[in-house]
C-alpha cells in the first residue's frame, strides 16, 4: 500500500492488465490434455487381446484422408468401436455431468458439502428408476423419466425439510439430504424386494456401471445432459453472484430464488439422466469441483468448465482402472472412484495447505 | 443525479418499531450523513431506502415510487455497501468487484471489455490494483472495506448508500476513502447517504446530518446545527467538547466522565 500521495480524483486510475475471472488457456489445455490422455487409455487398453498400437491404427484409419491398416479382425475392430469407444464416451458424459451438477448444487446452496448424493437426488433417481424397473422389466426409454421424477421429488423434499428445520444453513441442508437419501434408499429396497424384476440386473445398476453399454445409453442420456449443461454453463456468472448472501445478490439486481430454481432443475435433470444410464456412481460430484477450486480458484466461470472436462477425464480413467485392476473380472466403478478419489483429494488438500 | 424522498416511513421488525414516521429528503448530488447511537435505526433506514425491507409510508427516487423499480433497475440506481458484507473465501478481488457489474448484464450475458475497464478503474481508484488477483480471505479488514466500496463503485449508480464505510480503516485511509467518495460525487453528480459513527468526519464530509434516535429523526441540518453538546449528551449519553473545525465544521472530542486514579494516587 502506498501513501495517499496519489491525487484522489476519480480519474487518477489504472486498470489491471487482464480479467482474473476468465478461464486461462493454460488451465483449459491442461484439462483437455488430461481428458485426451484418459480417453486414449480407455480406447487402447482392455481385457480383449488387442495391442494398443493396433487399436490406435484402427482409430486413425477412420479419420478423414488417413489410410493405415490396423490389422485387426472384424471382431476386434468391433470391440474398439462398439465396446470401448461408447464406454469412453459414456464415462466422459457421466463423469462430466456429475461433476458439473455437483459444482452447481454447491453454488446455489452455498455449501461446499452438497453433491448429487448428499442432497438425496441420486437416491431419489434410484427409487424412480427402480419403480420403472419393477413395472416393466426392461426399463427402456421410461428409465430416465422415472429417474428424473424421483430426483425432482427428492430435491424438493430435501429443500423443504431443510427449510422447515431452520433455513438453508450448511448443516441443516446436508442433514436433510442425508435423511431424505436414507428414506429414498429404504423405499427403493422395499420396491425392489416386492418386485419380481431381475434383481441382479437392478443391483448391478444400483452399484453403478459403465460395463453393459453400447451407443444406446449415450444417445439416451445425451439430450437431457445437453440441456442441463447449457443452462448451468449460462448460469455460471450468476452462481458467482450467489456466493454473496441472498440480500446482497438482490441488491445487485439478481433474484436468488429464480437462479436457484433454474440451476437446481438443470442439475437435477443432468444427474437423473446419467444416473438412469450408469447407476449410482458416487464421489465424482464432490471431489472433482473441490480439486478444481483448490487448484484454480472458486469462480464458477472456471469451476464449471473445468469440472466438465476433468470430471469426464476422472471417470474415464477410473473406468480404465475398474476394467484392468482385476482383469478379466471388473470392479464396480463406484469402488474405484472412491479408491482413487479419496487419496488424490487428500494429496491436493495437503499440497494446497502447504502452499498457503 | 437522483433525489431521494421518504415520507412517514415506518419499519417494524419482530414486532418492534425500528423506524417511526421518518421524513427525509436527499437532494440530487447531496451527501447526507445519518448519525445516532447504536440501535437508532441508521442501518435500517439505509436498507429501507435500498429497497431491502418492507416499510409503511412512501419512498420515492426521482419522484418514482421505490416499489415501482424492479430488482435490476433498483440495482442500477442504488448501490449499497453494508456494514458487514459477505466476502466469499477464495473469491478473487477482481471477481468480487466484477459482481458490481451484475445489474448491467442480462440474465445469461457475460461481462465484456467495458465491464473489465470499469472494474479496473474502481480498483485503481481505491489503490487495490495490486491485490486484484488475490483471494479475499488474504486481505486485511481495511482492504476488504475498500474492496466492498469498489464493488459499489463498479455498479455505477447515481446513488451510493454506505453503512459505516470506513469503520475498519486507519485514519489515513479513512480520510482518503471519504475524499474519493467526495471526488466521485462531484465528478459524477452522485447522491450519497452514509451512516457514520465518526461525528467529526461526518461533520467535515456531509452537506447535512440527520440525527436518529430510537427510530425517529430528532434533528436535521448542518453539522453546526445538529451537533450540539446537549444533543450528543441526550441521545448518545456521552459528554463531549466541541471545537471549531476547519471551514466552519465541528470537531467532536469525547470526554471521560470520571478519571480512574493512577496506581500511586490510589496507594496514597
Amino acid at each position: 500500500m502506498t501513501e495517499a500521495s496519489v491525487p484522489v480524483t476519480a480519474t487518477a486510475i489504472t486498470a489491471p492488465a487482464s480479467s482474473a475471472t476468465r478461464l486461462t488457456p493454460t488451465a483449459l489445455l491442461a484439462a483437455l490434455g488430461a481428458l485426451v490422455g484418459a480417453a486414449a487409455l480407455g480406447v487402447l487398453i482392455g481385457p480383449a487381446d488387442i495391442s494398443p498400437l493396433a487399436a490406435m491404427r484402427e482409430i486413425v484409419d477412420r479419420l478423414p484422408f488417413l489410410d493405415v491398416s490396423s490389422g485387426l479382425s472384424d471382431q476386434q475392430a468391433s470391440i474398439v468401436w462398439q465396446i470401448r469407444l461408447p464406454r469412453v464416451a459414456l464415462g466422459a458424459l457421466v463423469g462430466g455431468t456429475l461433476a458439473v451438477a455437483g459444482a452447481a448444487y454447491q453454488g446455489v446452496f452455498r455449501n461446499p458439502l452438497v453433491d448429487p448424493y448428499l442432497l438425496g437426488v441420486a437416491a431419489g433417481a434410484g427409487l424412480g428408476a427402480t419403480v420403472v424397473f419393477a413395472m416393466s422389466a426392461s426399463g427402456g426409454p421410461l428409465l430416465p423419466i422415472g429417474a428424473f421424477a424421483g430426483a425432482v421429488v427428492a430435491v424438493v423434499a430435501t429443500y423443504a425439510l431443510g427449510r422447515s428445520a431452520g433455513g438453508r444453513s450448511t448443516a441443516t441442508l446436508v442433514l436433510a439430504g442425508v435423511a431424505m437419501a436414507s428414506f429414498f434408499t429404504a423405499a427403493q429396497s422395499y420396491v425392489q424386494q416386492r418386485s419380481s424384476a431381475d434383481v441382479r440386473r437392478l443391483y448391478g445398476w444400483i452399484l453403478g456401471r459403465l460395463s453393459t453399454t453400447g451407443w444406446g445409453d449415450v444417445a439416451l442420456a445425451a439430450p437431457y445432459v445437453a440441456v442441463s449443461l447449457v443452462v448451468i454453463f449460462l448460469s455460471r456468472r450468476l452462481l458467482d453472484v450467489l456466493a454473496v448472501d441472498d440480500a446482497e445478490a438482490a441488491a445487485l439486481g439478481v433474484s436468488p430464488p429464480r437462479v436457484r430454481r433454474w440451476v437446481v432443475a438443470a442439475a437435477t435433470l443432468g444427474t437423473a439422466a446419467v444416473v438412469a444410464v450408469s447407476g449410482l456412481i458416487a464421489f465424482v460430484g464432490i471431489i472433482v469441483p473441490h480439486t478444481i477450486r483448490l487448484l484454480a480458484g472458486t469462480s464458477y466461470r472456471r469451476v464449471i468448465p473445468l469440472s466438465l472436462i476433468l470430471g469426464a477425464a476422472f471417470l474415464v480413467a477410473a473406468d480404465v482402472a475398474a476394467r484392468t485392476m482385476v482383469s478379466p473380472a471388473e470392479l464396480p466403478i463406484g469402488v474405484v472412484t472412491a479408491f482413487l478419489g479419496a487419496p488424490f483429494f487428500l494429496v491436493v488438500l495437503r499440497a494446497n495447505r502447504r502452499m498457503s | 443525479m437522483s433525489r431521494i424522498s421518504a415520507r412517514g416511513v415506518g419499519v417494524t421488525r419482530g414486532g418492534n418499531e425500528v423506524l417511526v414516521g421518518v421524513d427525509l429528503t436527499v437532494e440530487a448530488g447531496e451527501w447526507v450523513g445519518l448519525i445516532g447511537p447504536n440501535g437508532a435505526g441508521k442501518t435500517t433506514l439505509l436498507h429501507t431506502v435500498a429497497g431491502a425491507l418492507r416499510y409503511d409510508g412512501e419512498i420515492t427516487i426521482d419522484d418514482a415510487p421505490l416499489t415501482a423499480l424492479d430488482t435490476r433497475r433498483r440495482a442500477r440506481t442504488l448501490a449499497v455497501v453494508t456494514q458487514d458484507p459477505v466476502m466469499p473465501p477464495g473469491m478473487l478481488v477482481f471477481d468480487y468487484v466484477m459482481l458490481g457489474r451484475t445489474p448491467h448484464l442480462g440474465f445469461f450475458e457475460r461481462e465484456g471489455a467495458v465491464d473489465a475497464a470499469v472494474v479496473g478503474r474502481a480498483l485503481g481508484s481505491l489503490e487495490l490494483t495490486d491485490v486484484a488477483g488475490r483471494p479475499l480471505d488474504t486481505l486485511s479488514g481495511g482492504q476488504l472495506q475498500r474492496v466492498a466500496l469498489a464493488r459499489a463503485l463498479a455498479q455505477e449508480t447515481p446513488i451510493l448508500l454506505l453503512d459505516e464505510p470506513t469503520s475498519a480503516l486507519d485514519v489515513g485511509h479513512r480520510v482518503q476513502v471519504l475524499e474519493h467518495v467526495e471526488a466521485l460525487r462531484h465528478e459524477r453528480g452522485l447522491t450519497v447517504v452514509t451512516a457514520m459513527h465518526d461525528l467529526t468526519l461526518a461533520a467535515q464530509f456531509c452537506d447535512r446530518l440527520v440525527l436518529l434516535s430510537a427510530g425517529r429523526v430528532v434533528a436535521v441540518g448542518s453539522a453546526r446545527a445538529v451537533l450540539t453538546e446537549d444533543a450528543i449528551r441526550r441521545h448518545y449519553g456521552a459528554e463531549v467538547t466541541l471545537l471549531d473545525g476547519p471551514d466552519g465544521t465541528v470537531v467532536v472530542i469525547p470526554l471521560r466522565r470520571r478519571r480512574t486514579m493512577a496506581p500511586e494516587e490510589a496507594a496514597r
